[in-house]
């Protein structure tokens, strides 16, 4: 027999309460995968749309609570305009209509004809509307392919009625699955006259997007430059805080479980006293039954794991379902997730079974032997 | 089959135990389990403690196997001062070997099982440790029951394998408690043959025992009456020996 092999026989020889343990880890374990997939994924919901325009970097309102709800101001656009370095500057007004159960979340993006090339749209089919056409609109080649939409078709959005001009794509999946509207159009509907939502901000050739950005940041001290998915997630508030609460339930999880962990460690310590005892009387040293102790909870953890990210899944699965979430919610993974779980379920699993292992390395062993 | 190599040891020390003054009392105890007992034991020697009940001849045991401390005195075997916390496990793994009265075998593990694991942390490989703990079962007549968990096996055969398990690691020194206590006469008969074979190549055994066979086979026997050794007696005084094997007011 290996040691391995001893820590394995242990588990089967105890599969009840092996099985509870491991229960305990995979109710933590989907927690944590449930909550990060959900916080990475409307991330990556909003990052798409502010990756739907091609750009070097992005500019946002700054300290908005959602940066997608920011108001960025017109004179402002002309000042990034003008600022060295800078090839074009596109503002742009984004808002997003509920248009039932299959378009709760339909994206509608304002954006003047002359920027669209710059924001990376390429008409497919059709035209580009009028600058300041009051009942024009371009669909992006999913959206039409959803509403079964041609050139000409009349589509109805939140009361109002327009007609579909042009078929475009971005190539990005969001700004493919909504539409384009003239900007003023859009900004009257939404009350906001003059403001944008986004600035998208493309670097003349050979210049450093750094030293742009820094100068944009100086220039507009109440805006904000992002370039990567982490500046965007610290720049909204909203994410913030979904964040936060994931942190929080994360942790929250890895207290109850590591208290699961321990609670079934424990009584499988008292249990095993004489066991233990035994071991120890036979010339085991400390460090080898604590290892033992420990090895079972961290194969336990692994299983837990791995039944976690199962059931982590099966919960994302539910949370889609989630009229609050259906269109908001395009479940995104992303590896670290994996690794974070497997960390966390070894988390656990130490920090519950490092008291009862030591507790086990403590102990006398003729007083252990004498246990009833 | 059993018997280590008694070349292993080049010290003077090897094997031999020393005790001096060595007193020891429980908490809450008033009297002392043990009152300054004094005892030289020589490797190859077979030494048989007799006494009554509570007479402290588990306690010395114990302190021999360092599984306690005295409270006073000195205890040296093979070299190892056994008062000392240091290497005590080592000490328990590699110097002595234990058999317990009450057997104490790991339930839920095989007979061949706790056996293995008493090796871990020992240069055996895994493939060696099984065939030693083969070799040790079929030496106490075991073989086919490797496999067997203790609830299957009866008194007898699990005293056997906790005997076995004794062996293990080839201890210098025998510290046993009723080896024989469980066993019927043939079983007595291969357990005390092996016992033998231990001192014959230079081992030491000190035995806890009742058992007229295993105190025939000793070299000595010492009595322990109310903590303090009353009586030690060696095998060339043969009549003597005889009549503390058959001696009425021991348990």
């Amino acid at each position: 027999m290996s040691y391995v092999g001893l820590i394995l026989h242990n588990l089967r020889s105890r599969f009840l309460r092996s099985s509870v343990t491991a229960a305990a880890v995979a109710i933590g374990v989907a927690a944590v995968v449930a909550l990060s997939v959900l916080t990475y994924s409307l991330q990556q919901t909003a990052v798409s749309i502010m990756e739907t325009g091609r750009a070097d970097f992005t500019v946002a309102q700054f300290g908005a609570s959602d940066i997608l709800n920011g108001s960025i101001d017109s004179t402002d656009v002309a000042g990034i305009k003008k600022t060295k370095g800078v090839d074009s500057a596109v503002g742009v007004y984004i808002a997003t209509a509920n248009l039932g159960a299959s378009q709760p979340f339909f994206l509608e993006i304002g954006i003047a004809p002359a920027d669209q090339a710059p924001f990376g749209v390429t008409l497919s089919r059709g035209r580009s509307y009028a600058p300041t056409a009051p009942n024009e609109i371009m669909l992006g080649y999913r959206a039409a392919r959803h509403f079964g939409a041609e050139i000409g078709t009349v589509l109805k959005i939140e009361e109002r009625r327009f007609k579909v001009v042009g078929i475009y794509t971005t190539g990005n999946a969001i700004g493919d699955d909504g539409a384009m509207f003239p900007l003023p159009t859009l900004q009257s509907w939404h009350s906001k006259p003059g403001l944008v939502t986004l600035v998208f901000v493309r670097v003349a050739p050979n210049t450093s997007i750094r030293a742009v950005r820094h100068r944009v940041d100086a220039n507009h001290p109440q805006l904000t430059t992002m370039q990567s998915l982490t500046e965007f997630g610290r720049a909204d508030r909203n994410l913030v805080l979904i964040r936060a609460a994931q942190t929080g339930g994360s942790l929250l999880a890895l207290i109850i479980g590591a208290s699961g962990v321990m609670n079934t460690a424990l009584l499988s310590f008292y249990e095993r006293i004489r066991e233990f005892g035994l071991l120890r009387s036979v010339g085991w040293t400390r460090r080898r039954l604590c290892a033992l102790v420990i090895g079972e909870a961290v194969v336990v953890a692994f299983f837990g794991a791995a039944l976690g990210v199962l059931a982590g899944f099966v919960a994302v699965r539910g949370l889609m379902r989630l009229p609050q979430l259906v269109g908001v919610f395009h479940p995104a993974y992303e590896s670290a997730i994996f690794g974070r779980a497997l960390g966390f379920a070894f988390a656990m699993a130490l920090l519950g079974a490092l008291y009862p292992a030591l507790k086990a390395a403590r102990l006398v062993p003729l007083d252990a032997l004498r246990k009833e | 089959m059993l018997r280590r190599d008694s070349s292993a040891h080049t010290t003077g020390s090897a094997g031999c135990i020393s005790l001096h003054d060595v007193h020891k009392r429980y908490r809450g105890e008033p009297d002392e389990a043990l009152c300054g007992v004094d005892l030289e034991v020589a490797p190859g020697e077979l030494v048989a403690l007799v006494g009554p009940s509570g007479s402290g001849k588990s306690t010395l045991l114990h302190l021999l196997a360092a599984l306690d401390r005295p409270d006073h005195g000195t205890i040296v075997i093979d070299g190892f001062d056994v008062a000392r916390r240091i290497g005590a496990g080592r000490y328990r793994r590699g110097t002595v070997g234990l058999v317990f009265q009450l057997h104490n075998l790991l339930p839920n593990l095989s007979a061949a099982a706790n056996l293995e694991v008493v090796m871990f942390g020992t240069h055996r490989r895994r493939q060696e440790r099984r065939a030693r703990a083969r070799e040790l079962l079929d030496a106490v007549g075991l073989a086919g029951k490797y496999k067997d968990v203790p609830t299957r096996l009866s008194g007898g055969e699990r005293q056997r394998v906790a005997v076995a398990r004794a062996f293990a690691n080839e201890p210098q020194v025998l510290l046993a408690d009723e080896p024989t206590g469980s066993l019927d006469d043939a079983s007595t008969a291969t357990v005390v043959a092996l016992l033998r074979d231990h001192v014959a190549a230079g081992g030491t055994l000190l035995a806890v025992t009742h058992d007229s066979r295993l105190l025939a086979a000793a070299d000595r026997v010492v009595t322990l009456t109310a903590g303090r050794i009353t009586g030690d007696i060696r095998k060339n005084d043969a009549v003597t020996l005889r009549v503390a094997a058959g001696a009425g007011g021991l348990e």
